[in-house]
This record gives C-alpha cells, structure tokens and sequence, in this order.
C-alpha cells in the first residue's frame, strides 16, 4: 500500500470539493446582479472535473499516479433572467431589466453536496492514516 | 575499509527523519500563519532532493554515505508562477501534515527496528 | 477441523521471502555446508531488510507492509540462529567439561 500515493489522491479530491465550494459561493454572491442591456452579462461560472485519462486507460495501467481528478472552471452560457420592471434605470426599450442567470437553488445544493463529498474525502484520507499507522505495529511487542 | 551497509542505512533512515521533522515545522508554521497578510509560506521539497538516492537505488540496488546524506532537505519559499508568495492552500496543508506524520512514524519504527536487530545480534542473543 | 480450509488459508500468503529458510538441503550434504548455507540464507535476508529500509528513507513507500514483514522474519530468523548457536556453544563446553 503507497499511503503517499492515496493521501495525494484524498488530497486532490477535497481540492475539487474546495473548488466547487468557491465558485458556489461566488455565484450566490453576483446572484442579484443587473446589468445594462448589452454589456457583458455576469455568466454563472461551473466547475468541470474531468477524468484525467479514459477509464479504461487508468484501468490498464493500474491506476497509477494520473488518476487524479482535475476541476476548471468555465461560464455557462445561461441567458439573462429578464424581470419586468419599467421604472428600473437599466431597463431596455420593452421595460424588461436582465438579471444574472444564477439559480440559488441550484447553488445551496451544489454548497451542501460539495461539503458532503469533502467530509467523505477527508474520512477516506483518515481511514488512509489508519491503516499506515496499523501496518506499522507489524511486529510490535514480539 | 568499505563503510558497512548497517550504517548507511542508519544515516540514511536518519537523514530522511530530519527532513521529515523540517517538513513538519514549515507546514506548521504555514498552518499559524495561514491569515497573514505578507507570509510566504515555507515547503521542504517532496521529492526533489530524492533524485540522488532513487538513481543509486535503481542502478546499484544499494545506496551509498553520499546518497544517504543527500536525504537531507531545506525548506524554501513557495512562489506562484509571477514571483509572489503563494496564497496558504489549508487543506493542502493538514493533508501534507497528515501524510508527513504517517512517513515521520515509518522512519522512527524502521530506525528503532534496525538498531534492535543490531542489538542483538551484538548481544549475542542475551539480554 | 476442515483441512481444505485451513489449506486455502494459506494460498494468501503473497510477501515474498517467506520460504528462504526452508530450502531442502540435499541428502548427504555434511553440517558443517549446512550451516554455512544456513547463514548465508540469513544474511541475505538481513540485506534484504537494509535495503528495504533505505527505499523507505528514500521514500518509495510502495509496500510498506511488505518491508514490515520482511523485517520481523530476518529478526525472528536472527534470533533463532543466535539460540542455535548458544545451544552448540552449551553442548560444547558441557563435552569439555567431562572428566575423562
């Protein structure tokens, strides 16, 4: 057993799960955002975690280092929410104003399924521990 | 006279636990200070320092005294790609100090198993 | 007692190294050759732990209960070859002590 090794692994997968925690957040943050028609919209951001090879390419290769997921994070490309409010000073020419395009719905659940995998990740790193510091005591009062 | 291999073993287990123990103090350090403003936190290189050792394990199947004090590693600064100190990753941080103190372990009970295995074979087996 | 059983249990036994003090010793062979093979089964064993030990100071933590193993039998297989030799040394100087 590398303990070396699967401590990377739990480390990389609470880096995603801190990731998409971030990015959660900042979406809630610009939820309420307007903006003028026609400049730049606030898109909701995504993180995408990939593989880092084809399954069956880290299967073949025993799974060795590079099985390790990788996260980016990318703009959605969600039209504007348009709330209808003629008084509002960005409003456009039909009196609808844009709105962010972030559901904070979508946000809360993707917050608590984030923290959820991240607690899972760091039991795996401790059950990790466990078991190096056990192998350890091979021997031991003999 | 060859050195004998029990001894280089010894340096090195006790090289790597210095280094371990170096290793520790920066990522502790890095965890304190993890808020403040203008810290450039500290890293004992994983696996730069290693190069020496694994090259004469893999052609020589043994290392020598020189490869064995090479284990020894510094702490330097982490920089991010403009220069500037690295922002404080914490769960990189109690990930590396979890996995540095698993290692740290595996270094003490190896040194301890080796030195009894030479304590009895120099006590002829009597206590 | 279910022989097959216990028998299968054993087919788990995957660290290597475990059958070196084993070794069939042709029949004929005097003592002293076996002692000699013997201690040179040990030593290798004991060498093998050395550089166990060194990868692990080197960090190649591949299969550290393997390394773990392996150095509890080049202790156990240590210990007994130092019993052995004090028993001959005993058997020894009790000859020399008869009186003739």
């Amino acid at each position: 057993m590398d303990f070396t090794q699967a401590f990377a692994i739990s480390a990389a997968g609470m880096s995603v799960q801190r990731m998409r925690v971030e990015v959660a957040a900042l979406n809630l943050a610009n939820a309420h955002g307007v903006q003028a028609p026609g400049a730049p919209a606030y898109q909701p951001l995504r993180v995408m975690v990939t593989p880092s090879a084809p399954f069956d390419a880290l299967v073949a290769s025993g799974l060795q280092p590079g099985a390790l997921p990788t996260a980016s994070v990318q703009a959605t490309a969600a039209p504007p929410r348009m709330v209808h409010d003629p008084g509002h000073p960005l409003a456009d020419a039909r009196g609808f104003v844009h709105h962010a395009a972030v559901d904070p719905a979508t946000e809360m659940v993707t917050l608590m399924s984030a923290m959820r995998s991240y607690e899972a990740n760091v039991a795996a790193m401790n059950t990790t521990r466990t078991l190096a510091l056990k192998t350890l005591e091979i021997g031991r009062g003999a | 006279m060859p050195i004998p291999i029990e001894a280089i073993t010894t340096a090195a287990l006790s090289a790597a636990l210095e280094t371990a123990s170096r290793r520790q103090s920066a990522v502790a350090a890095n965890i304190a200070n993890a808020s403040t403003p203008g810290y450039v936190p500290q890293q004992v290189s994983f696996d730069a320092h290693l190069a020496e050792a694994r090259n004469a394990l893999r052609d020589k199947g043994v290392l020598d005294m020189a490869a064995a004090e090479s284990l020894r590693a510094q702490a330097s600064p982490v920089l991010d790609a403009g220069g500037q100190p690295a922002p404080v990753q914490l769960d990189a941080q109690m990930s590396e100090l979890a996995r540095n103190g698993v290692e740290y372990q595996a270094l003490v009970q190896g040194l301890s198993r080796h030195l009894g295995l030479l304590a009895l074979a120099a006590g002829d087996g009597r206590r | 007692m279910n022989i097959e059983a216990i028998q299968a249990m054993g087919m788990h036994d995957e660290v290597p190294g475990t059958a070196a003090a084993a070794q069939a010793v042709p029949a004929g062979a005097g003592f002293g050759s076996q002692v000699a093979q013997g201690l040179q089964e040990l030593n290798q064993q004991l060498l093998a732990s050395q550089v166990d030990l060194q990868r692990l100071a080197a960090g190649e933590t591949a299969s550290l209960h393997e390394v773990m193993v392996r150095m509890e039998e080049s202790r156990i297989a240590l210990q007994l070859a130092l019993q052995v030799r004090n028993r001959a040394l005993e058997a020894y100087q009790d000859v020399m002590r008869m009186q003739v």
